[in-house]
């Protein structure tokens, strides 16, 4: 498939656009038999759990308190779910 | 225009299936060979339905000086079925083209894909001197096995597995953002052709991400 230069370019707007808001995310990733937490970007993982409804507990608190999205990964690295902790209600615990 | 002997030396043959059980290996596949700064050829990005397969691939491995082939799927989809030898096929071709080519095709270098460790011998023994590695059907071992490899025969600086397979994770969450808002169903996504993947992928490295 090849994209026209619109395409292209509104692909990249959305692109930019899902980078910056991503930039904070918390992920929970799979890697080696276990479940890492780790902030996008950052070089090692925040913990690193044998259990991923224990990675995922741990993840969500990390993402409610830095107001972020909570992102959980597959085995195969596909996202499974999202969580929001972001904007007004977030922030007041809601 | 990049001069033939770039494209050579910058291209990569990938020989592997392209059902819908191997689409996530061949997701982190495309990746990482990306990542490492080569270009993925694969036989399905000639839409020209008027050339004979086999033509294509020839043209492909005369063209790629790396190669990876994966011979995991080298059996039947379901049971009752036939088992699926064109990769083992293609390998042949890749190293013949190998042992008989002119100079520059005897540098070609390839890495061969396996489920299990040692599975081929009891089907494919006469590869059992070369280079062969499992992947256990898990992207993530993919990643880092092929990772591993193209640092061996590129020998340039790449970036560790872990920060590889991170990334990899994190293009999926963008990519999946990105065709939720272009309204695509997730069956379209599932569906999403390696050759569109790739686009994608292009314009993540391009820095658009």
């Amino acid at each position: 498939m090849r994209f026209t230069e619109a395409e292209r370019a509104e692909i990249g707007a959305l692109l930019r656009k899902a980078a910056a808001e991503g930039k904070n995310n918390i992920h929970v990733i799979s890697s080696r038999g276990r479940w890492r937490v780790v902030r996008r970007g950052a070089r090692r993982a925040r913990r690193v759990f044998l259990d991923k409804d224990q990675a995922v507990a741990y993840g969500r608190e990390f993402a409610r308190r830095l107001q972020s999205e909570l992102v959980v990964h597959t085995r195969n690295a596909d996202v499974e779910t999202r969580e929001s902790f972001s904007g007004p209600a977030a922030a007041r615990g809601l | 225009m990049a001069r033939e002997a770039d494209v050579f030396e910058s291209s990569l043959f990938i020989n592997c299936p392209f059902d819908g059980d191997y689409l996530p290996l061949l997701h982190s596949l495309l990746f990482v060979i990306f990542e490492c700064g080569l270009q993925p050829r694969l036989a399905s990005d000639e839409v020209d339905s008027g050339r004979v397969r086999v033509e294509k691939i020839r043209d492909l491995v005369r063209s790629c000086r790396y190669s990876i082939h994966d011979i995991s799927r080298m059996e039947a989809l379901e049971p009752g079925d036939e088992p699926r030898f064109n990769m083992p096929f293609e390998l042949g071709l890749d190293l013949g083209c190998r042992y008989y080519g002119a100079s520059r095709l005897r540098n070609k270098q390839c890495l061969i894909l396996e489920k299990e460790p040692y599975r081929y011998q009891r089907v494919l023994s006469d590869i059992s001197g070369n280079d062969i590695r499992a992947h256990g059907s898990d992207p993530e071992t993919l990643v880092l096995e092929v990772r591993n490899w193209l640092r061996t025969v590129t020998d340039t600086i790449l970036p560790s597995g872990s920060d590889l397979w991170n990334r990899f994770n994190y293009f999926l969450e963008e990519l999946a953002l990105i065709l939720e808002r272009l309204r695509y169903s997730e069956r379209d996504v599932q569906a999403l052709e390696p050759v569109e993947y790739l686009g994608y992928l292009r314009d993540w490295k391009a820095g658009l991400f």
